[in-house]
């Protein structure tokens, strides 16, 4: 069984992303709202909050609890922030597969394997592209 | 390497379509009756012009960037031009093809192709492409095909009156739409008094037809109802028409490998199932059906009456007979077997307890009207007679279950009859379909020593088939014949 890992590339990437983001929103927000100044603050505050929850708290922690074990029989799924959920799935109940792949991913790892499988779907996210290309050929279903 | 049919650019186009906003707000801003005016906004075309082109440039990268290969093995479809999805689909994992012949794409040599599996999300398509009609001739040639020398071959298709009989009963419920336009006829008169002052010209029209209508009737029908209940009647008059086009023609052929329905006319539909894929046979009925032995036959499997709208019938109307050989034909008659276990006598309350309460309580409810608001007796008559019907109607539909419910469990199948609301279900199906089971006891069931057994099988939508008041002992011992418990082996808390 082999252990696969989110990959810390898109951490970053995801972490620029929301970073640049706030900001903007925040400027947006200051240039607008300056002739009210206490909702300035408080639309300001909060969205640098949730800016700062986001890429600082929330995505670290829940890249570091996600895991992929795949073996030719299963694939467990390990993933969560505060309640950790583990989802197997076996390969020979593996419906169909569908692979999306971003502009760039060999940079970004923004890369996703959907896993249609009896009884719901399993989204394989967040992985490097080497990763992403060896968990394809081997789920030749 | 097959792309879609170049109809899909005009698709594609339509997502961008919002583009047209700059043109209009051109044409906006030089809007004026002046000469000069208008002579700008003609210079300016190209820009308009310009926009379109992307428009369909758009459309046209999408599609050219949309592909579908035929492996040996799987079908691989390729679509994105900045995001690439690429959906795998192995043919083993096909339960079920439907080519829809849309009369609008007949013209075009068009035909829109659905692949469905038993996974995907539920209730959509899990593969939809518009294709050229002989590139469908592609996909279907990986599927097992129809072998006219092969012993195993039938044919079976409906009667024309068959079709309108089926259509006209199973059109979004014909005795729902004459009792909701009953009710709303008769208790328009509130509605009436409420809405008498606002609805000037609408109201004038109806109150016109309403005089006439009324001549000969004991009380005033109000406008309102009348125009309610038009549309209530004409919800279901549509919905009988589409149904008639739909299962118009309707034609079954069968073999060892693959079966094919054929139906619709001007939308021609045509579903090659994978019999191994079907989860299982219904055989449907209502009380009045039940009395002159006449039955639909459904199926569950994913892909096949599965769109708004759709029944997963696939014969409409069989007499008994009919019905015997069709399951001989499908391979399903040694399921149909008497049932073996039954409800017990005592569970008769348990059937039908819910309607007679639901009764009770409109006849109360009625009566506390009445009590109270002594004007309104004469709408209240109607409106408690006729909400009253149904639930008595529910009342004999329910003792005649408790009368033909039960269970059979044999080698490696099981019938199941039961009934829900108003209809009756016999369910035949293979052991290894079941997906759970699930005994359900409320307190006085506890203490009656009798439950519910709810059967749950492979299936696009969760759907479980409950069959009340049985004996506990009776449920475990199906439980352990299905092959969930071991033998001697007994659930928790009976």
């Amino acid at each position: 069984m082999k252990e696969y890992y989110a990959d810390k590339t898109c951490l970053n990437m995801m972490r620029i992303i929301i970073i640049v983001l706030t900001v903007i929103i925040i400027a947006v927000a200051a240039y607008f709202l300056s002739f009210i100044p206490i909702i300035m603050i408080i639309v300001c505050s909060v969205f640098f909050a949730i800016g700062f929850f986001a890429s600082l708290i929330y995505l670290p922690i829940y890249f570091r609890n996600m895991k992929y074990y795949v073996s030719d029989e299963k694939i467990v799924k390990v993933s969560g922030f505060y309640f950790i959920k583990t989802q197997t799935v076996k390969v020979s109940r593996i419906q169909y597969t569908t692979t999306i792949s971003t502009p760039f991913s060999r940079l970004t790892g923004l890369n996703c394997i959907l896993l249609y499988a009896y009884g719901g779907m399993l989204p394989i996210i967040f992985v490097s592209n080497r990763d992403f290309s060896e968990i394809t050929y081997n789920l030749k279903v | 390497m097959i792309h879609e049919h170049p109809l899909k650019i005009l698709k594609h186009a339509k997502s961008s379509i919002w583009l047209l906003i700059f043109p209009i707000l051109r044409g906006i801003r030089s809007f004026s009756l002046d000469l000069d005016a208008f002579y700008t906004w003609i210079t300016g075309g190209w820009f308009d012009l310009l926009v379109l082109i992307v428009i369909l440039a758009f459309g046209y990268f999408r599609w050219l960037f949309t592909w579908m290969r035929l492996g040996k093995n799987h079908i691989r479809v390729m679509s994105g031009i900045f995001v690439k999805r690429v959906t795998e689909m192995p043919y083993k994992s096909i339960a079920v093809v439907t080519a829809q012949h849309s009369f609008y794409l007949r013209p075009f040599h068009a035909v829109r192709v659905h692949v469905d599996t038993d996974a995907g999300v539920f209730g959509t398509t899990d593969l939809s492409i518009l294709l050229h009609r002989d590139e469908l001739k592609k996909i279907q040639r990986k599927l097992p095909k129809i072998v006219r020398k092969e012993k195993k071959t039938f044919t079976l298709s409906s009667k024309w009156y068959k079709i309108v009989f089926f259509s006209f009963v199973f059109s979004s419920s014909l005795s729902g739409a004459v009792y909701v336009s009953a009710l709303i006829f008769n208790a328009g008169r509130i509605v009436m008094e409420a809405m008498r002052d606002d609805w000037t010209e609408m109201y004038r029209i109806a109150n016109d037809m309403s005089e006439n209508m009324s001549a000969g009737a004991p009380v005033d029908i109000p406008p309102v109802a009348i125009i309610l209940m038009f549309i209530v009647l004409g919800t279901w008059l549509l919905s009988f028409i589409i149904n008639i086009f739909r299962y118009s023609d309707f034609v079954m052929k069968k073999d060892t490998h693959i079966m094919r329905i054929i139906s619709g006319a001007f939308t021609r539909r045509i579903f090659n199932i994978i019999p191994e894929k079907i989860n299982y046979l219904d055989l449907r009925q209502s009380f009045i059906t039940k009395l002159f032995r006449v039955s639909s036959l459904n199926i569950s499997c994913s892909g096949y009456g599965k769109g708004k709208n759709e029944l997963p019938v696939l014969l409409p109307l069989l007499t008994q007979r009919e019905a015997n050989d069709a399951l001989d034909m499908l391979g399903f008659k040694k399921y149909l077997v008497r049932r073996k276990v039954r409800p017990v006598k005592s569970s008769v309350i348990s059937y039908i307890s819910a309607p007679l309460t639901i009764a009770a309580v409109i006849l109360a409810a009625g009566w506390l009207t009445v009590y109270f608001l002594s004007q309104l007796s004469n709408i209240m008559f109607f409106v408690v007679l006729i909400l009253e019907i149904p639930f008595i109607w529910l009342t004999v539909v329910k003792l005649y279950a408790h009368a033909t419910t039960g269970v059979t469990v044999e080698d490696d199948f099981c019938c199941i009859r039961y009934s829900r609301f108003f209809a009756y279900h016999t369910i035949l199906a293979d052991k290894n379909k079941l997906v759970k089971i699930q005994i359900f006891q409320s307190l006085i069931n506890k203490k009656t020593g009798r439950c519910r057994l709810d059967f749950y099988f492979n299936s696009e939508k969760t759907r479980a088939h409950k069959v009340k008041g049985l004996r506990v002992e009776e449920a475990q011992k199906i439980i352990e014949q299905l092959g969930v418990l071991e033998s001697g082996e007994k659930m928790h808390n009976f």
